[in-house]
């Protein structure tokens, strides 16, 4: 077993009387997918948005690399590793393709502050830096053609795996997607497939809030089942595919499964 | 909204450079011997640096700011008592009232950061207008709407031997124009930068933006702590060349017309603000003749560009000239 890169105890997040999320433990490993699924409402995009540091829980706390990091907020988790993409998409879309990447390398720009007011040697190489790896990472997600357009004139599909290179130019250790293949045809999902375990062979670490479960099944190590902001279930797919507490909770409770 | 990256010109920098500054000594041989002319240059020169770094606010960061005025009349009163009162040189009550510009403008953003769009923009209105009052009531200080008298242009300096009076409006028009060019250089350097890009994301999406480790707090506080140190700079060099100081030089009012300015000019995008601030500035001198029906003739000018550019005169003239093909697929 790898080392685990991010653990979770007893995460809850009330909104008002509404139990989002409520008493979740979860251990990811590095290097690995790990994929959260569960029906609507279950709970799953307020547990990656307590992950990322888009809210802050009511309860519990959150550790990467062993580090607490509950109370920090989403820009700061940002420098420790941690990258997202959002449900809806999120783009800069009245900037370039190019220049939504180059957005992405806030926190790895080498350049001296006299610099940014009388531009010399560093500055010329920061920005031919960032700009040759932006263009590596969009073509990474096949839209280097497309570098000038205004990333609001992209189709939908583009539009998300345009987010995915942004996330990417923070250069993370673990990276959460929230829904990524929403919306996406099979060509385009296959794609996003075939990208995420690209990245899992890099090295990353990956966690997929998802529904498509082609993509869900195809490319996790392991799946986290929530259901009305609890536990319901974890293991590999095989496991969660045959499981009857998942099965009924994605099919509804009328259907009767042993021992439920 | 311009695109730094992208935007390749026809002609190489240095040359518009040389162009505007060619066009700035030209200028006031131009216009002769009128003073109100001469006054006139000043006072573009100024209002371009007060769109210009509304715009920064506005346009590059995106946060609704209606309180400019505000930071103007701090830069113009502290300059000026600080003169009076404290007998301090000229040069260091300018650095020290656009320094104090700067911290009022780092304060309201503190606020600031907290509000959004309609909110924001309620709040910056009353910090103009709690200026304005202050400026009215504070007797001692400021005289209130009597306001000071008899202020003394920059004191003079000294170049290779030759002394430059700015009791000169023509040597002060150089002087007010030359750093309203070094506020551009700065500010079309800075928005080059990465600086530039992490503020387009703050005003695209904020919490993107944070996905990207940018700490939107921070950024906004940087703009408008910049923004209003330029306006204060502004400031230090209305009294100079009026001579007198009055509240309502510095009424809310004042931030509408520079909002105009930034506008119809063309809102984030560097020359926008500079064109607005020229146009809107003479506008009404030009229409002087036609007495109170200058303002009617202002206000459907306004209207009409609004209408039909809505990115400003640089949208309109961008249209003029032959689309660029983009990128084949």
């Amino acid at each position: 077993m790898s080392e685990i890169i991010l653990e979770v105890e007893g995460l809850c997040k009330y909104f008002g009387g509404v139990k989002a999320v409520d008493g979740i433990h979860l251990k990811i490993p590095e290097h690995k997918i790990q994929a959260i699924i569960g029906p609507n409402g279950a709970g799953k995009s307020t547990t990656l948005n307590l992950l990322s540091g888009t809210y802050f829980p009511t309860a519990g706390n959150i550790k990467f690399r062993g580090k607490d990091v509950s109370s920090l907020a989403l820009h700061q988790r940002v420098h420790l590793g941690i990258a997202r993409t959002f449900q809806k998409i999120r783009l800069f879309k009245q900037l370039s393709v190019l220049d939504n990447v180059i957005a992405g390398f806030h926190i790895h720009h080498k350049i001296p502050f006299w610099e940014y007011i009388i531009p010399a040697g560093a500055f010329k190489k920061d920005r031919q830096d960032c700009q040759n790896e932006a263009m590596g990472l969009l073509d990474f997600v096949g839209l280097a053609h497309r570098a000038n357009d205004r990333a609001g004139s992209l189709a939908y599909g583009q539009q998300r795996l345009l987010e995915i290179a942004r996330a990417l130019a923070t250069r993370p250790q673990l990276f959460m997607l929230d829904e990524p293949a929403a919306g996406l045809n099979d060509t385009e999902v296959q794609f996003l497939m075939d990208r995420l375990i690209s990245l899992k062979n890099q090295g990353m670490t990956i966690v997929v809030v998802e529904h498509n479960m082609k993509l869900v099944m195809n490319v996790a190590d392991q799946i986290f089942v929530m259901d009305h902001g609890e536990y319901l279930f974890d293991g590999i797919p095989a496991e969660v595919q045959s499981n009857p507490k998942v099965i009924a909770a994605y099919l509804g409770a009328d259907i009767e499964v042993g021992d439920e | 909204m311009s695109d730094h990256n992208q935007k390749k010109s026809s002609f190489p920098r240095w040359i518009w450079y040389a162009l505007v500054i060619l066009a700035i000594a030209g200028l006031p041989i131009l216009v002769g011997g009128s003073a109100y002319w001469k006054s006139i240059l000043i006072s573009i020169s100024l209002n371009v640096m007060l769109a210009m770094s509304l715009n920064l606010i506005l346009g590059y960061t995106g946060q609704l700011h209606l309180g400019h005025s505000g930071f103007f009349g701090v830069g113009a009163y502290a300059t000026t008592l600080l003169i009076q009162k404290a007998g301090l040189n000229f040069w260091v009550a300018m650095v020290a009232s656009s320094m104090l510009a700067g911290c009022i403008g780092i304060l309201l953003a503190f606020f600031a950061t907290r509000l959004k769009g309609h909110y924001l923009a309620i709040a910056s209105m009353a910090f103009a207008v709690i200026l304005h009052q202050i400026l009215l009531n504070w007797d001692s200080m400021t005289a209130g709407p009597l306001g000071l008298y008899g202020i003394a242009p920059p004191p003079p300096i000294t170049i290779f031997g030759n002394v430059i009076k700015f009791s000169n409006q023509v040597n002060l028009f150089y002087l007010v124009s030359a750093i309203a060019v070094l506020v551009f250089i700065f500010l079309d350097n800075i928005l080059r930068s990465p600086i530039g890009e992490t503020l387009r994301a703050v005003r695209e999406d904020e919490v993107s933006a944070a996905s990207l480790g940018i700490n939107t707090k921070l950024w906004k506080i940087f703009s408008f702590g910049v923004g209003a140190s330029i306006a204060g700079l502004a400031g230090s060099f209305y009294p100079s060349f009026v001579g007198t100081l009055v509240p309502d030089s510095f009424s809310v009012v004042e931030s509408f017309t520079y909002l105009a300015m930034v506008i119809v000019g063309g809102m984030g995008t560097m020359i926008g603000p500079v064109i607005g601030a020229i146009v809107l500035t003479l506008l009404p001198e030009v229409l002087r003749s036609i007495g109170d029906a200058r303002l009617l003739v202002y206000g459907v000018t306004l209207t009409l560009v609004i209408l039909f550019m809505p990115g400003g005169i640089v949208q309109g003239l961008k249209a003029l000239q032959p689309k660029k093909s983009s990128t084949p697929v």
